[in-house]
């Protein structure tokens, strides 16, 4: 298998004096993560934010309409196997994607079974989700299946990322490397795409029959990003500085990726001087440091120090 | 480029409620057929953001920023975070500081934990 991340990280050296700190807020987080994930259907649940969220409360109160048995105590569960609890529009992807995850890579650094167990509850609630319209949302899903699968070679955690792309991502995108929906067109969900796709080409074993089907749906991605972040500018950035990093790291593998990496690293340095001159981190205006943002900084900041530069 | 007519969009929700009834039955054939329907409705309109996008484009390229100033802002922004790191356990279950119930989604902890596990050694 590819291990393309080893499990220790990249550690950068000029933090050593944090790590210990990081540590142990990572442990906190984690642990009250586990906390407030369902233990009956495994998924990480999203908040009630009815009343308080301008976007998702209206969109949580028409939910509710519709099928008030996914409210349990502040939180909103769907579950698309389950009748009474079905019907959803797929969004509750999202949130358990990106926190199982978290849980996944919890372990890989930490070692702690409990939060293996925890990201197998929440990949057993995406493996019942059945894929929807809204690409990125499907996206999320494979993300974290492909993740779990290079820590817990399950095959079926494989089997299910790649059927998730063939029947909910793939399809969505054009000759060009765009989505088609104008919704999944923008580029923070086009990245959101792109980063679950990097996941399970990086977790295919070498020689895998669809591994280079794989490939094909990223390089045009990546190619279209590129090149409109050369010709037009930057008009997003915490997803697409993680997704051309991660990219750029295939390179030593793959003739393909190093003959555009001379373009790869020149977009990586347009979006790095407008989000390090400060002049582009406002567009995340919310009340605390944006953690989307703060994944990206870190995504370049173990790239470059990868690089020793 | 000009806004989708009401009857376009009309028409658009139609295909896609199509398209998801072919994702319920997972046919791929199916799948791409309602794809295909649905782009032809979006015509010039597909592969273009909804929102029209705000580029910021550099006016020349420059040197990549200094590599000791990428660890400075870093630092800045976990210092900008020190509430949400005082009140971490709250927050890791979508609590804000001085609120009484989850008004966080656990996306934003789950980022802030993969960010910091980026950057660190844990297996010391």
């Amino acid at each position: 298998m590819d291990k393309h991340v080893p499990a220790e990280g990249f550690p950068v050296p000029a933090l050593k004096e944090y790590w210990a700190q990081y540590r142990t807020w990572v442990g906190v987080i984690l642990d009250n993560l586990l906390e407030v994930q369902d233990k009956e259907l495994g998924v990480f649940p999203f908040p009630d934010l009815r009343g308080v969220h301008p976007r998702f409360g209206p969109h949580i109160e028409r939910m509710l309409a519709q099928n008030p048995n996914i409210l349990r105590g502040n939180w909103v569960v769907k579950d698309n196997s389950r009748p009474e609890l079905g019907n959803g529009d797929g969004g509750g992807q999202f949130d358990n994607g990106l926190t199982g995850r978290a849980v996944v890579e919890g372990y890989a650094h930490l070692k702690d079974k409990r939060y293996l167990e925890s990201a197998r509850s929440a990949a057993e609630w995406a493996i019942r989700q059945s894929v929807v319209p809204n690409w990125n949302y499907n996206a999320f899903s494979v993300h974290l299946l492909a993740r779990l699968y290079r820590e817990n070679t399950e095959k079926r955690y494989l089997e299910t990322a790649l059927k998730k792309l063939r029947l909910g991502v793939f399809p969505g995108q054009m000759e060009n490397g765009r989505w088609v929906d104008p919704h999944n067109a923008r580029r923070s969900y086009h990245c959101i795409m792109l980063n679950a796709i990097l996941e399970t080409y990086q977790a295919m074993p070498a020689g895998y029959p669809e591994k280079d089907e794989v490939f094909h749906h990223l390089y045009i991605g990546i190619e279209n990003l590129v090149t409109e972040i050369l010709k037009c500018g930057v008009s997003a950035f915490d997803f697409p500085l993680t997704a051309l990093c991660t990219f750029d790291e295939l390179a030593e593998k793959n003739q393909q990726v190093m003959r555009i990496r001379g373009d790869i690293r020149k977009a990586i340095n347009r979006i790095a001087n407008l989000v390090f001159d400060s002049k582009f981190i406002r567009f995340n205006s919310i009340p605390y440091p944006g953690p989307s943002d703060l994944e990206a900084i870190a995504t370049y900041l173990k790239w470059r120090t990868e690089k020793g530069e | 480029m000009e806004r989708l007519t009401e009857e376009r969009r009309s028409q658009i929700l139609v295909l896609r409620t199509q398209l998801k009834e072919a994702m319920i039955r997972e046919d791929e054939k199916e799948i791409c057929e309602a794809v295909g329907r649905f782009r032809m409705a979006l015509g010039d309109h597909a592969g273009f953001p909804e929102v029209e996008p705000r580029f910021a484009q550099p006016k020349e390229d420059k040197h990549a920023p200094n590599y000791d100033e990428i660890v400075s802002f870093w630092k800045k922004r976990i210092e900008a975070s020190r509430e949400i790191f005082e009140h971490l356990p709250e927050f890791s279950r979508g609590i804000l500081p001085g609120a009484k119930k989850p008004t966080v989604t656990l996306r934003n902890p789950a980022w802030i934990s993969m960010s910091l596990l980026k950057v660190s050694q844990f297996q010391l």
